[in-house]
């Protein structure tokens, strides 16, 4: 993993992307219990993709940068050492807000930016799947998140309908 | 009878208790251990999956019968 984040950092330093953050299940595991995940998310910005005539989006700066590198790309991402990474250009204003305020954490010697707790539940809640609901849930009961900012982030972020029915769906205090 | 199930309760509560032991420990583990545990999570699901479809397979051909017992 640590490798993975100084191919990560030098991608950031050689100005392929201005930014980027850990999001998703492994930004989850640095919060709550670890459990199975199979890839590493990682958020950039939009201006690090490019969107052709027909409007379609391409990664292939980051994708031509990381297979001069040496790296594969497989399925949806890129295999960098043992860790298959999805690169999620930041579409959702929940996304580009997590990015920005993302924190910096050490993996070993290695400086690294990670979604905040507050910004992944909100994103997860955005993304709505069974498993990131779940993952919600355990954000919620840990002592690392700030309630009143998470729920500061869903208002700003126009997530009080998916809220709503998250706390239906899971008995949560509203 | 009473006695029984008091010491059931507290059978349940130990569990429970020592579940969210364990849960707080994990938590609060360093990032690296996490991701090795990850890591060894991966590789086990790795080592499952051809049993996983083997088992799938046999259950779509129909070869594995699960009885249920209803009344």
């Amino acid at each position: 993993m640590e490798l993975v984040l100084q191919v990560l950092n030098r991608m950031q330093a050689d100005g392929v992307v201005d930014k980027y953050a850990i999001g998703g299940g492994i930004a989850a595991v640095y919060y709550i219990e670890p459990y199975q995940t199979d890839d590493l998310d990682i958020f950039i910005p939009v201006s690090a993709v490019r969107t052709g005539e027909a409007g379609l989006v391409s990664l292939d700066p980051v994708y031509s940068y990381l297979t001069r590198l040496g790296y594969q790309a497989v399925n949806e991402g890129v295999l960098i050492e043992d860790w298959l990474v999805q690169f999620i250009p930041t579409f959702h204003s929940v996304q580009e807000d997590a990015l920005v305020n993302a924190r910096t954490v050490s993996y070993g010697q290695t400086k690294t930016a990670i979604f905040s707790p507050e910004f992944l539940a909100a994103e997860l809640l955005r993304s709505g799947r069974p498993k990131d609901l779940v993952r919600v849930a355990e954000l919620l009961e840990s002592e690392k998140l700030d309630k009143d900012t998470f729920r500061e982030i869903i208002t700003r972020h126009d997530l009080t309908k998916k809220w709503a029915e998250f706390v239906r769906r899971f008995d949560q205090e509203g | 009878m009473e006695g029984q199930d008091s010491d059931l309760l507290k059978l349940v509560e130990d569990l429970f208790r020592a579940k969210k032991e364990r849960r707080k420990r994990l938590v609060n583990l360093p990032f690296e251990e996490k991701i090795e545990i990850v890591k060894k999570l991966q590789a086990m699901s790795q080592k499952l999956a051809p049993l996983r479809a083997a088992n799938r397979a046999e259950r779509t051909a129909g070869k594995v019968d699960i009885p249920i017992k209803t009344k």
